[in-house]
């Protein structure tokens, strides 16, 4: 979908202090993905104990499954209910254009999706408040329908988060399947299956650890069969290096080493699986060990890691865009990038600065609205991610060039979208901010500076940097 | 825009204004009964009525928050249209209103977290927390209800955006917001009423506590919330200004806010049969809902008749026509319809089976 034509859209834009606007979202967005994983495979679970309890195999699994299915209405319905619409206004927070144009091209795969939450929510609820009137087959047909509306849920939302990072053929003729069937929707979808498969098994250990209703007995039992839903696991790295080949060749190599965040989080995330993973298959599985409360609680602990792990690498592997070739961070498009270096990124910026009289001159307020405009949405001035720490110590010319080739300073970073006086603007804030903010501040104006910008910028172009190589570097 | 709602609009514009619409009063429903649930539960605790001598408290006890679970779900649909429509009007009052508009999110989870808390046995014997809890419950969806006023009010009013984001602000400040949130929340009422009524009236037929008294008193709820809903709704007119006015009573809304208008007339006429009536209930309530429903969907568009004359709204033309570009829409139809089956056959396995197990 083509929104170049539309005009860049300008949204008031908070200030998170020192908080990137990342960290919130990440924040809830892990949060919701774990408690969204917990409710798809907390259904698989309880349908494979209702089956197992109509076969006759473990007469204790119905009274467990009423207790579980509180648990799980109670924190997955309520909390993962409304974190998943916080999810969308967390997004608005940190990037309305990219939600935006998420909503337009895909609102009716989530009106799909929205049938099967409905249906989840109603077969959910039935069984809650009459299951335990009914008989083994209604239940178990309750529970069938509870758990496979969740999984649809799951399905639609994994086309429209992978192909933000992969679009696919999308790309080429905006079709809709090309971009929602891309090709990380497999991988990520047998992934996260088996990740919700895994949440369920862990929080059953916990629930089943305190249970003052059961006998030893019946938990070993039950924990036996629960861990049956941690046995996919063992796919996980197979899985894993599947999704990790899937990802464009750039977006990997940020994961496996270029970038040092991204391959932190990669490492945790695949650490507490390998652990988790570890401990499932000698302990509950092989050796049919009994897991007391501390070491559930550790458990799901380990698993929300790998969740928080996961949910990370996939948030920023996808630099220096939000969706792939589409819209960068900083929510311009490629062709946008082009105008705004000869208009102007702030030109029709209709916000005013807050606190403007704090600035000491007109050309550190203008630096103040590019940062505000391009900056703001990864990075604080002195906080997480800050500026100042970045590129406080670099000299004028050196910040002036690392920013005018900032896709190739840093190939995760887009490309500059201002005018060479904008850049200048911006270098000056920088300066003032990482000088603690002196007053008087002077104003620098000289034209062979603007011209050895335009210079730098023309070199470095308007494609990401991952494509292209600047001029001076090809010859 | 001389011609009433939705026609006079492009194809796509009209489209997704329906299906908002068409979505929004279903979630208007939902929301209805538990922001006046709560209150009416809360108002009858303070006079000391309880699950166990009143059939309205036990089944609002009862049915609260599946009625918040169907609300939050429903308001999905509308909020994913509203992104369509609204688009920049929308996500910049999101924006400005950030701490606000986010504490919406803590507040429903422990307003949800309240109506459970209030169907355990430690709220049931305390007499003092009987009230209270529901209180706080009630306190979270009126600071929902009063953000989601301030919300819509500051979306349409472009004029208000820059100065209020350089001056940091985090309330917006304007005359309407109360009177129109007291205008919504008692216009609850008579929703409330009808959906009680129905379940009343189930639960007599199958035999379980569900007096006289109890209809008398959802009718005469019904019929107090069309009186002082009406009476807000007059005030409410005077402080809009004459532009807004016209826009209410002009050729696009004029048609809505009639069948508005007729729809109060035919839900009074229902709570009046419900009064009297001694059986036979189903019709009074099969009337109130009819006329119900014309209200809800005459003032749904009357409201939405006054967003997009408040906008420039012909300028997200081509935004529409560009979203209405992409395809999905027959899936959705078609699951729509399938879920939708596979729903009803989930409630009715539910109440046939667990009926004929408990009989």
């Amino acid at each position: 979908m083509d929104t170049s034509t539309l005009g860049v859209p300008y949204y008031p834009t908070n200030d998170f202090g020192p908080l990137m606007k990342g960290l919130v979202i990440g924040g809830l967005g892990i949060f919701h993905v774990f408690l969204a994983q917990f409710a798809i495979g907390g259904g698989a679970l309880m349908t494979y104990f209702e089956w197992l309890s109509g076969k006759g195999k473990l007469p204790s699994a119905r009274r467990f499954t009423d207790g579980y299915f509180k648990v799980l209405v109670l924190v997955s319905f309520v909390v993962g209910a409304l974190t998943g619409v916080g999810m969308w206004f967390t997004s608005i927070q940190t990037s309305p254009r990219t939600i935006g144009l998420m909503v337009d091209t895909f609102h009716w795969v989530w009106a799909t999706e929205w049938t099967f939450f409905a249906l989840e929510v109603i077969a959910g609820y039935c069984f809650y408040r009459y299951g335990k009137d009914l008989d083994s087959r209604s239940r178990l047909f309750l529970l069938g329908l509870y758990t496979t509306a969740s999984w649809f849920s799951l399905f639609w939302i994994n086309g429209i988060l992978s192909w933000q990072l992969t679009p696919g053929a999308w790309l080429e003729g905006g079709d809709l399947w090309a971009g929602f069937f891309n090709p990380t929707f497999w991988p990520s979808l047998f992934f996260r299956t088996v990740a919700a498969m895994a949440i369920a098994a862990l929080v059953a250990a916990l629930v089943l650890s305190v249970s003052p209703t059961l006998e030893q007995d019946e938990k070993k039992e039950l924990l036996h069969r629960a861990a049956h839903l941690l046995a996919p696991m063992a796919l996980m790295p197979l899985l894993g290096a599947w999704y990790l080949f899937a990802m464009p060749k750039d977006s990997r190599s940020w994961v496996l080493g270029g970038s040092p965040a991204m391959s932190m989080f990669f490492g945790v995330g695949a650490g507490a699986s390998l652990l988790v993973g570890l401990y499932a298959i000698v302990g509950l599985l092989w050796r049919r060990l009994n897991v007391n409360g501390a070491t559930a609680s550790l458990l799901v602990a380990l698993g929300f890691a790998a969740s928080a792990g996961g949910e990370f690498v996939r948030e920023g592997a996808r630099k220096p865009f939000t969706v792939r070739e589409t819209l960068y961070s900083n929510a311009m498009t490629p062709a946008e990038i082009v105008t705004l270096r000869e208009e102007g990124s702030v030109t029709r910026d209709p916000y005013p600065l807050r606190d403007d009289q704090v600035f000491p001159n007109d050309q550190v307020r203008l630096g103040a609205k590019v940062y505000r405009f391009q900056c703001s949405v990864c990075h604080t001035m002195g906080g997480v991610n800050g500026i100042v720490h970045l590129a406080g110590t670099w000299t004028g010319e050196q910040t002036r060039l690392n920013v005018a080739k900032l896709q190739h300073t840093k190939p995760f970073m887009p490309p500059f979208a201002g005018t060479p006086e904008e850049l200048e603007a911006l270098v000056r804030y920088i300066e003032w901010e990482a000088a603690e903010r002196p007053s008087p501040f002077e104003v620098t104006n000289d034209a062979a500076t603007l011209a050895q910008i335009k210079r730098w910028l023309d070199e470095a172009g308007t494609a990401p940097g991952y494509t292209t190589r600047p001029a001076s570097v090809k010859k | 825009m001389d011609s009433p709602f939705p026609f006079g609009f492009p194809g796509p514009t009209a489209f997704y204004l329906v299906t908002f619409v068409l979505t929004l009063v279903s979630h208007v429903v939902f929301m209805n009964y538990v922001l006046a649930g709560t209150g009416v539960l809360v108002v009858r605790r303070i006079r000391g009525k309880t699950e166990a001598n009143d059939a309205i408290v036990d089944l609002l006890r009862d049915w609260l928050p599946f009625a918040l679970s169907a609300a939050i779900t429903a308001g999905i649909a509308p909020l994913l249209f509203i992104q369509i429509l609204y688009k920049k009007s929308f996500y910049t009052a999101n924006l400005l209103l950030f701490h606000r508009w986010m504490l919406i999110l803590p507040a429903l989870i422990v307003g949800f977290y309240l109506l459970y808390a209030q169907k355990t046995a430690f709220v049931k014997e305390r007499p003092r927390l009987g009230v209270l809890v529901p209180m706080g419950a009630l306190a979270c969806f009126l600071f929902t209800a009063l953000s989601w006023t301030e919300n819509y009010l500051l979306a349409r009013s472009e004029a208000a955006w820059a100065p209020m984001y350089a001056s940091k602000a985090m309330i917006y400040e304007n005359g309407e917001i109360l009177p129109r949130m007291l205008l919504w929340t008692l216009g609850a009422l008579p929703t409330l009423s009808v959906l009680l009524g129905w379940q009343l009236h189930r639960r007599e037929r199958a035999g379980k506590l569900a007096d006289a008294a109890s209809f008398r008193s959802v009718a005469w709820i019904g019929l107090g919330g069309l009186v002082v809903a009406g009476a807000c709704a007059a005030g409410y007119a005077t402080l809009v200004g004459p532009e807004a006015r016209a826009h209410a009573i002009g050729p696009m809304a004029r048609p809505w806010l009639v069948a508005a208008a007729i729809g109060v007339v035919v839900e009074a006429a229902g709570f009046l049969g419900l009064l009297r009536a001694e059986a036979g209930r189903g019709r009074a309530l099969a009337v109130a809902s009819a006329g119900l429903f014309l209200v809800i969907l005459g003032t749904t568009v009357v409201r939405e008749v006054l967003r997009i004359t408040a906008v420039d709204f012909v300028a997200l033309y081509a935004e529409h026509a560009r979203a209405a570009e992409v395809s999905g829409r027959w899936l959705f139809l078609g699951f729509f319809l399938v879920n939708a089956m596979l729903a009803a056959w989930a409630i009715r396995t539910a109440l046939t089976r667990a009926t004929r197990a408990a009989g």
